[in-house]
């Protein structure tokens, strides 16, 4: 990797790194499958270098796909724990409890556009799916997810 | 009603690790310049030149010998064309192996054909892995690209045409194992799956930037079906969305004929009002936000399903009057009738223009 490239990937690490782990460990809810999956979508943007026309854009798609596989490999291997980390807040598990229970399509279009701040067709683009899709999938999964925290904040 | 960009802000408490170390490790992984050979090394490099190059000749003399196939296609070709209707370029050097393999696990089966810079026996699948050639027959300077139509994986989570390299999944390998790269995409009406694996000693970038170009070129042509009428389809809401003042409708269309048919472009949409009165709409091609979309054809096979969007103004902005909405009429390129489909839920359309976006090959959703 040369000079220029280093600089390119420190700021691309400073500036993506913590939201997309959050954003990824909200749709895991495992915090070994997110370390993994973002270690290895930096490492692949690294081995590509300067072939890549957008960096960030590339690296958040690489993540999420490369950690829906491993969930996807995971869940044939063994059931996935519902075990909390003790470094994760009560509010903020119980949030990624709620996104557990939603279809994969619905957790990932809703982290990434409320968490992430991504538009609807960024979204697109990092899912692989179409503008139409996505909302589709937001909407189901918006009301999805305030249902279940309703219940929640009344229990 | 929680305020969902609140609770998501609770996120920032997470703890995040240091990651660094652990990336810098994995870029080192893949072996991407293999060792300078040594004098004795380079014999034997030579002495397997010389046995592929023969192996070759005799290959190449077996493949355009007639009744003499061994299922490869001629290294030669530089178009792979498939019986499904569609093409791929097969880059110099490279042959072509037609394939049609089964996973035993769940009967999942797998069409297509596998392209190498060597010759390799016919893929596998298996265990709900897409196809690819085994680990012990890709030798550490293979390549291969496969290419296959497939049944029984869940739509919605294709990548779309034109394949990049780039939106492809790829696996994590330990040193020394070859990569894999994985995509699935909807193309003709069906869904395909398309793998890359390449072996450690040749994981560089000549050889990602001749697999991106060989995934880039797969083209499906016009199908030889006929094109879908009326009276082949039923017509169902999938759904519909509202966002910053626009309705959203998604509509599915599925062949309930015994022959396979496609649609192609965009369907001619009208507007009726609960009574069934048709309402003075204009209707326009595309989507009010977004790339333009591309017109494309869709084969449709007995039992599946394509997806038409509609959108709308649901909010008075101009002069027009909002006009309740009952149900919607969908006809297809070249059909006389229309297939109604009522508007659930309900709503108005305002501004009195309707967008209409092109059959997309397969209704995404839970």
């Amino acid at each position: 990797m040369d000079v220029k490239s280093d600089r390119s990937f420190d700021v691309l690490y400073r500036e993506q790194a913590d939201r997309l782990w959050r954003a990824v460990f909200a749709y895991t809810g495992d915090r070994e499958v997110t370390s993994d999956a973002v270690a290895e979508a930096f490492a692949q943007s690294l081995r590509r270098g300067d072939a890549l026309r957008s960096p960030k854009a590339w690296v958040w798609r690489a993540a999420f796909q490369i950690a829906r596989g491993e969930m996807k490999r995971r869940a044939a291997v063994s059931p996935l724990t519902d075990e909390r980390s003790y470094e994760v807040s009560e509010p903020a598990w119980e949030l990624i409890g709620a996104l557990r229970s939603l279809p994969e399509r619905q957790r990932v279009v809703l982290v990434l556009r409320y968490y992430a701040g991504y538009s609807v067709r960024e979204i697109a683009e990092i899912v692989g799916s179409t503008a139409a899709t996505v909302r589709v999938h937001l909407s189901r999964g918006r009301r999805r997810l305030r249902d279940m925290l309703e219940e929640d904040d009344d229990a | 009603m929680p305020d969902l960009s609140k609770r998501f802000q609770r996120l920032d408490d997470v703890p995040v690790p240091d990651l660094r170390n652990e990336i810098e490790d994995r870029e080192l992984r893949p072996a991407s310049i293999p060792d300078a050979p040594s004098t004795r090394r380079r014999a034997l490099a030579g002495l397997v030149a010389f046995a592929v190059f023969a192996a070759a000749g005799v290959f190449a003399w077996r493949i355009f010998t007639p009744g003499e196939g061994n299922g490869h296609v001629a290294a030669t070709a530089h178009i792979y064309r498939d019986p499904a209707g569609w093409t791929i370029h097969v880059p110099k050097g490279w042959s072509a192996l037609p394939f049609d393999v089964s996973d035993h696990a769940d009967g999942t089966r797998f069409h297509g054909v596998q392209l190498s810079n060597v010759e390799l026996p016919a893929p596998v699948a298996g265990s709900g892995a897409p196809p690819q050639p085994s680990g012990s027959a890709l030798p550490k300077d293979g390549v291969a690209v496969i290419i296959a139509e497939t049944s029984g994986l869940p739509g919605g989570d294709e990548i779309a045409l034109p394949l990049s390299l780039d939106a492809f999944s790829e696996g994590s390998a330990p040193s020394g194992a070859p990569v894999l790269d994985v995509a699935y995409f909807a193309a003709g009406g069906g869904t395909y799956v398309s793998t890359v694996k390449i072996g450690a000693h040749t994981y560089d970038d000549a050889t990602l930037r001749t697999a991106g170009q060989t995934v880039a070129s797969f083209r499906f042509r016009q199908p030889s079906t006929p094109a879908c009428v009326t009276s082949q389809l039923s017509a169902r809401m999938v759904g519909s969305d509202g966002a910053a003042g626009t309705l959203y409708a998604t509509i599915g269309l599925t062949n309930t004929s015994a022959s396979d048919c496609h649609l192609e472009g965009s369907p001619t949409v009208e507007m009726l009002d609960p009574s069934g009165a048709v309402l003075a709409v204009q209707e326009q091609q595309g989507l009010p936000q977004g790339p333009a979309l591309e017109a494309s054809t869709v084969v449709l096979q007995q039992g599946r399903e394509a997806s038409v969007v509609v959108a709308f103004s649901d909010v008075n902005v101009g002069p027009l009057p909002c006009l309740q909405v009952g149900s919607l009429t969908i006809t297809p390129e070249g059909s006389s009738d229309a297939l109604e489909v009522p508007l659930v839920p309900g709503g108005e359309v305002c501004g009195g223009t309707v967008w209409v976006a092109p059959f997309a090959a397969s209704v995404a959703g839970p």
